[in-house]
């Protein structure tokens, strides 16, 4: 070893974090397994969880004049929703297994740890947000009141959301209540076995933007913990800064009000015991449970795709030069963007999941002709021709703003008429307060477009071969 | 394990896919330590998980006559941080803000760590003052463990340019040690 590699090596390194490590690695092998085709061996099935900290703002696109539909991510996750059917549970985890390891759940139920009838009986609605089931009024304690804010520690049955990363085979599940005078919000629930998993970190303040809510003392970052737990520890990024807090428990809670630097992203966590000893945890259970929970939904989605008769209008087909690149493997146009025709299989979920009607979109995607195009810069788009229309996707695992859940989905721009597809094309654009791109495409006859950038300026675009991605 | 070279089992693999999964058992450790010391745990990962998937899909295309194929993977490792400078470039800031504090606790030479310590700033200097193409060559030599020869093939260079490139960035690196703080120069031939 040459001396000054070797310095190098011993200078400019950091202790290797195993489980950060084989975590990391897990999910890395887990995406790769996806990109395959195969069904991962049981211990690797995970899947990429990028950490993008894309704000993913889908604004329409005005300037092209289109009649374009833009669905923000959690609104294709929100619309996705179908029956799944599943097989029979075999003696999933109930209550008590929670109770086993939250003591406050274990104590009787005074009159003021009974949730508000408004809650109670308006349950359903708050559903969709948390994924979770059924509440059990007899399973919920106060664990936190704050000024007029109150949080209850509740037990639910398990969710029959596809989006919900456990399953009903994970059992009764346990979630967080903030009654305020505002409304009511829950995090996400989870069930026993994610006890064991330190960086489960939920956010949580009346509805509304959460950002609205930081300061005014009804936001708070929290983590439900087993009894072992007297302390906890957290580590995360937040606004480019790393930020390490001590989070005291109380009441199988480790919370603390969110401020300026509350957790946007990942949280990696520590919990220590009474006389300050780390204990062991497995901190990738959630993300174990969403690998699952896509995967599941990969292949549902990938046999929908399968089993589609309709196809793509051929006027469509006709129109758009790039539904005339058939390579799979694609071919690189002179300007650097590579065109190709990935096979079903090849689709991301986030595409995959066009197979599905969606409400307000009027006609189908034939996914077996949609056209990938790759931008020298590593952006990409997806073009998804249709039986009267056509979408352009822009697919990704994104965070949910105001939320530390993650999702794969996809953000798009549909323009639904025949007439207009074939006379504007369509398109999207997708950004963040600092950073715009412009996704789209012209049809031959009208090659011609003009994007509007930041800053209210303006550029024209005769893009080769009709497609463009436009960083700005 | 299996015992065929990642060359048959990347070739195996364009007719039998799953076989590239060995691939990433074998290297996806190394790439990931890699990339993690030159932009972080995060992108690391995210990299990581882009290096085999473009790996995949280039599968039928490899070309090296090496039986391994990590230099190929660091190549694109490489190719891909290059679009990671930003990244890169914070992490050189991170590193840089933590070269004054040093943890005595991994029980190894406390001297050597302390020199460790001291070198940081000095050498991420050094390292920012390179040419891309020689701070390539150097990380891949010193972080990747590549010799010189897959080098050339990770970077699809000439291996006598290779050669020369390193030469040139260790010297640079050394001569800036030098300068800035000669008790860190390395006793034996920096060059070799």
């Amino acid at each position: 070893m040459n001396s000054i590699d070797d310095l190098l090596r011993r200078s400019l390194t950091a202790p290797v974090r195993d489980a950060v490590e084989a975590s990391s690695l897990a999910r890395t092998r887990a995406a790769l397994d996806l990109v395959i085709g195969t069904e991962p061996a049981p211990i690797r099935r995970r899947v990429w969880r990028r950490k993008l900290q894309v704000g993913v703002g889908l604004l329409p696109a005005a300037a092209v004049g289109l009649l374009v539909v833009v669905i923000s991510v959690g609104a294709v996750l929100f619309i996705h929703g179908r029956p799944r059917t599943r097989s029979a549970i075999s003696d999933p985890p109930t209550a008590t297994a929670l109770i086993g390891r939250l003591s406050v759940l274990a104590r009787p139920q005074t009159g003021a740890d009974r949730l508000p009838d408004r809650v109670t009986n308006h349950w359903a609605q708050l559903t969709h947000e948390t994924q979770a089931g059924r509440l059990f009024p007899r399973l919920t304690r106060l664990v936190l009141s704050q000024g007029k804010v109150k949080l209850y520690l509740a037990v639910v049955a398990p969710s029959t959301d596809p989006y919900s990363p456990w399953t009903p085979e994970d059992g009764d599940q346990v979630t967080v209540i903030e009654v305020g005078p505002t409304g009511t919000s829950a995090t996400q629930a989870i069930p026993a076995k994610a006890l064991s998993d330190a960086d489960i970190v939920s956010l949580i303040a009346p509805p509304g933007p959460f950002r609205e809510a930081v300061g005014t003392g009804t936001a708070f970052a929290l983590s439900i913990v087993p009894d072992s737990v007297a302390r906890t520890s957290w580590f995360y990024s937040a606004k480019g800064y790393d930020t390490r807090i001590n989070v005291p428990v109380h009441n199988n809670l480790a919370i603390t009000g969110a401020g300026s630097r509350y957790p946007t992203g990942k949280v990696d966590a520590t919990w220590y015991t009474d006389s300050g000893k780390p204990i062991r945890t497995n901190n990738s259970l959630i993300e174990e449970a969403q690998a699952a929970s896509q995967r599941r939904r990969y292949r549902q989605d990938l046999q929908i795709a399968k089993a589609q008769k309709h196809s793509a209008a051929a006027e469509i087909l006709k129109a758009f030069a790039v539904f005339s690149f058939d390579r799979p493997a694609g071919t690189r146009l002179p300007d650097g963007l590579i065109i190709s025709k990935p096979p079903l299989d090849q689709l991301p979920l986030g595409v995959l999941s066009f197979a599905e009607a969606t409400p307000g979109r009027r006609f189908a995607l034939d996914l077996r002709d949609v056209r990938r195009v790759q931008a020298p810069s590593g952006l990409s788009m997806y073009i998804l021709p249709g039986t009267s229309g056509l979408c352009v996707a822009q697919t990704g695992v994104f965070e949910i703003r105001d939320s530390p859940a993650q999702a794969a989905g996809a953000g798009f721009g549909c323009t639904q008429k025949l007439s207009s597809a074939l006379l504007h094309g369509s398109g999207i654009i997708s950004g963040t307060a600092r950073h715009q791109t412009d996704y789209g495409i012209v049809p031959r006859a009208h090659p011609i477009t003009t994007v509007s950038l930041k800053g209210g300026r303006s550029r024209t675009l005769r893009p080769s071969d009709g497609v463009y991605i436009e960083r700005s | 394990m299996d015992p065929r070279s990642d060359r048959e089992l990347i070739r195996g693999s364009v007719t039998s896919p799953t076989l590239f999964g060995e691939v990433f058992d074998r290297h996806g450790r190394v790439i990931f330590r890699y990339l993690r010391r030159r932009v972080g745990e995060d992108a690391a990962a995210d990299i990581t998980s882009e290096v085999f998937t473009r790996a995949f899909r280039d599968r039928s295309r490899l070309s090296t006559a090496n039986d391994s194929a990590l230099p190929w993977l660091l190549g694109i490792a490489t190719n891909l941080l290059r679009m990671e400078h930003r990244t890169e470039y914070r992490r050189v800031r991170a590193y840089a803000r933590a070269a004054h504090q040093t943890d005595l606790s991994d029980g190894v030479n406390i001297d050597d760590r302390l020199d460790a310590a001291a070198a940081r700033g000095v050498l991420l200097t050094a390292l920012e003052l390179l040419s891309v193409r020689q701070r390539d060559v150097l990380l891949l030599s010193a972080w990747g463990e590549l010799s010189p020869a897959e080098i050339a093939v990770a970077l699809s260079l000439r291996p006598g340019t290779v050669r020369s490139e390193l030469h040139r960035a260790r010297a640079r690196v050394a001569s800036h040690l030098a300068a800035q703080a000669p008790h860190l120069v390395p006793d034996q031939d920096p060059i070799a």
